[in-house]
């Protein structure tokens, strides 16, 4: 083994030419894949309700110029035989085992998630307790932007010990959940009609034969809740869209006489129903 | 001879109130002695020069033309009219994108049963259900144009809706409605309208060919067209829209192709009349989107001294609309074919400042506004369905 570890020693060859060409692979792969991601998510913004699938493409073609890249690189250095490759299979294991592991790991779950796809460029995500959506995917770390706007590097190892969710599923629309208490005597069938109405007349709702939306009644000891789940066109609208649906609805309700819940004898809000209670 | 058919419509009617309520008369010339009796205008506010398919003095030059490209969409409603007599007859609802031409249809439709047909023609949002009281004047069947004004999307704007949809399943009358592809589209994902209407006709785009019948049967006096383009005007690939029935499918798709001209690659060569003829059809048809109304625009707006020029034919436009709110407003702006902006104001909320972004959408030359209506400009119709589709903001 140790004879094997000398002769690769001996193969390599690493002079100034060999140095400049590895920095000259580096510039060309980092222009490349910053180039061509920028293209893609430019081109993807134009493309309406495509947007996530044409931003599939970027983690592939990530990996595709890194493992290119490292193949140059490491073939100007040295050109292994079998029982030199081995050797360098064991040098590898040995600095995995020293402190390149969680490297390694988040590359494994790069490739993973650039395969397997349990979330692309664009999802809107859950990873721990965070949430937010996906502006990158890279080798080592997904990028996330929470809805306060901070950006969180979550590294790729995560998908492997924690549950990811994603709210869309590579698609543009997302299922929005707005909830509504009322109280116990105002008139259920009224509110949710309002509700319905609200709802499907937002400028930001989607429906189709595969994303309907539903209006949920439900009761408690002393309130009423209303849940309206529907999809909102562009999931960056969600916020937007769980506002327009409560603003305009409880417009609506204050109009109609329905209030908001009591709690001993405390009503919350201030509708037109205060004053006859 | 003329005969003449008034509603009463009183101006103090609550139905009527903050509307510039008018009673007109509808008056028809007889065509071949039978006259499309009993029509009725119920016009809440709009004045005649309102869109309605095409100006009255140009569709009345019509020939038979427009009418044989849509042989079988008429065949369909009259067979539907046939069968009520016997009583196992289906509402009809045609379907159209704005400017398809769904008033020839119609107008075919009411020529031909004028006797049996009540026609009715909305022009703005209904807002009472006293409208319906006259639904009939004694006909057993409803011609209604128009009837995305039957709703407004907002917050209690389904009412009228839900009336209507009442009568049509409990009344033993054919219903013969029109409507805006878009406004339908959304109404059948939120109830259930196409229970109702059982027959569904959906307005074909035409190729350019049948354009270029119907434009050239109705032109006057000799037309020129002359090929004044640069020299690299001819491309050597160029995408055409064609129309084909795909399998499974009941109707006919628009679908892209290639088509390789080998020419482009020798240089300008001299065209023959008809080559011209047929490039400056395409140019119009792809622009026109297969809308006839809109071709008929078009050709109005380009053709001088009769003279059609090919550099004259406007490239197709983009309708960049980055503002959402710009983009919303816009979609139901074509929903609703032409809408005041007071009626817009009603959809648009608070929330929107409506004046900018009319403004706005007016000034990239996407929406046109006269006498507080506003409309999608005809030429930008293509482009503005195109982006909305793109937005799902019309489905």
């Amino acid at each position: 083994m140790a004879t094997e570890i000398d002769a690769l020693i001996e193969a390599i060859r690493f002079d100034i030419d060999t140095a400049l060409y590895i920095i000259y692979i580096i510039i060309l792969a980092y222009i490349a894949i910053h180039l061509v991601s920028f293209l893609i998510r430019k081109i993807g913004e134009t493309a309406g309700f495509m947007r996530i699938a044409a931003n599939m493409i970027i983690p592939l073609f990530k990996i595709a110029v890194y493992f290119i890249a490292t193949y140059l690189i490491v073939t100007s250095v040295f050109t292994p035989s079998l029982s030199q490759l081995v050797a360098f299979s064991g040098l590898f294991g040995a600095a995995l085992g020293f402190g390149l592991k969680d490297v390694f790991s988040d590359i494994v779950g790069g490739i993973v998630i650039a395969f397997e796809r349990p979330y692309l460029i664009g999802d809107k995500i859950k990873i721990g307790d965070k949430y937010g959506e996906v502006t990158d995917i890279g080798l080592r770390a997904t990028r996330i932007k929470t809805p306060d706007d901070t950006l969180v590097s979550i590294p790729n190892f995560s998908i492997f010990n924690q549950s990811a969710s994603s709210a869309n599923a590579g698609k543009t629309e997302m299922m929005v959940v707005t909830d509504l208490f009322i109280d116990s005597r105002s008139d259920i069938e009224k509110a949710a009609g309002i509700l319905r109405e609200c709802l499907i007349t937002s400028k930001y709702i989607y429906i189709s034969s595969s994303n309907r939306y539903t209006v949920l009644v439900d009761d408690f000891p002393f309130y009423r809740r209303l849940r309206a789940k529907a999809y909102v066109n562009d999931l960056r609208d969600e916020f937007e869209f769980k506002s327009d649906i409560t603003r305009r609805t409880w417009t609506e309700f204050d109009k109609n006489g329905i209030i908001s819940p009591a709690f001993s004898g405390i009503v919350i809000g201030d509708g037109p129903g205060f004053a006859d209670r | 001879m003329l005969q003449l058919k008034i509603l009463d419509i009183k101006a103090s009617d609550k139905r009527l109130k903050n509307r510039d309520a008018r009673l007109k008369i509808d008056m028809q010339p007889l065509k071949k002695e039978i006259m499309p009796c009993g029509s009725i205008v119920i016009d809440l506010k709009y004045p005649d020069d309102t869109y309605t398919g095409m100006d009255k003095a140009e569709s009345s030059g019509m020939g038979t033309g427009i009418i044989s490209i849509f042989e079988n969409e008429i065949k369909k409603i009259q067979d539907e009219i046939d069968k009520h007599d016997s009583g196992g007859y289906e509402n009809v609802a045609v379907i159209a994108e704005p400017y398809s031409g769904i008033e020839h249809i119609f107008d075919k439709i009411l020529g031909d049963n004028s006797q049996k047909i009540n026609n009715i023609k909305l022009f703005s949002p209904v807002t009472d259900t006293d409208f319906f009281s006259n639904l009939y004047a004694g006909k057993k069947i409803a011609l209604m144009h128009n009837c995305q004004y039957l709703y407004t999307r907002k917050c209690g704007g389904f009412e009228i809706l839900d009336h209507f949809m009442n009568l049509v399943s409990s009344e033993d009358r054919l219903f013969i409605t029109g409507w805006n592809k878009f406004a339908w589209n959304y109404l059948k994902e939120i109830s259930n309208i196409e229970d109702l209407f059982e027959v569904r006709i959906t307005i074909p785009k035409l190729d350019s060919k049948s354009i270029m019948n119907l434009i050239m049967a109705d032109a006057k006096g000799r037309i020129s067209f002359i090929d004044d383009r640069p020299a690299n005007g001819d491309k050597f690939i160029s995408v055409e829209k064609c129309q084909v029935r795909l399998p499974f499918l009941h109707t006919e798709k628009s679908v892209c192709k290639l088509k390789f001209n080998p020419e482009a690659l020798k240089g300008k060569k001299s065209k023959t009349k008809e080559e011209i003829e047929t490039e400056a059809f395409q140019k119009i048809t792809n622009l026109a989107g297969g809308k006839y109304d809109i071709a008929r625009i078009i050709w109005k707006n380009t053709m001088k001294d009769n003279e059609l020029r090919l550099s004259k034919i406007p490239a197709v436009p983009t309708a960049d609309i980055s503002n959402f709110d710009e983009a919303y407003i816009l979609s139901i702006i074509i929903s609703m074919d032409t809408v005041g902006y007071e009626g817009l104001l009603e959809i648009a909320g608070s929330n929107i400042n409506l004046k900018q972004k009319l403004q706005s959408l007016k000034f990239s030359g996407l929406i046109e506004i006269s006498d507080n209506l506003c409309r999608v400009n005809p030429e930008a119709v293509n482009s503005v369905i195109y982006e909305l589709r793109k937005r799902r903001l019309v489905w």
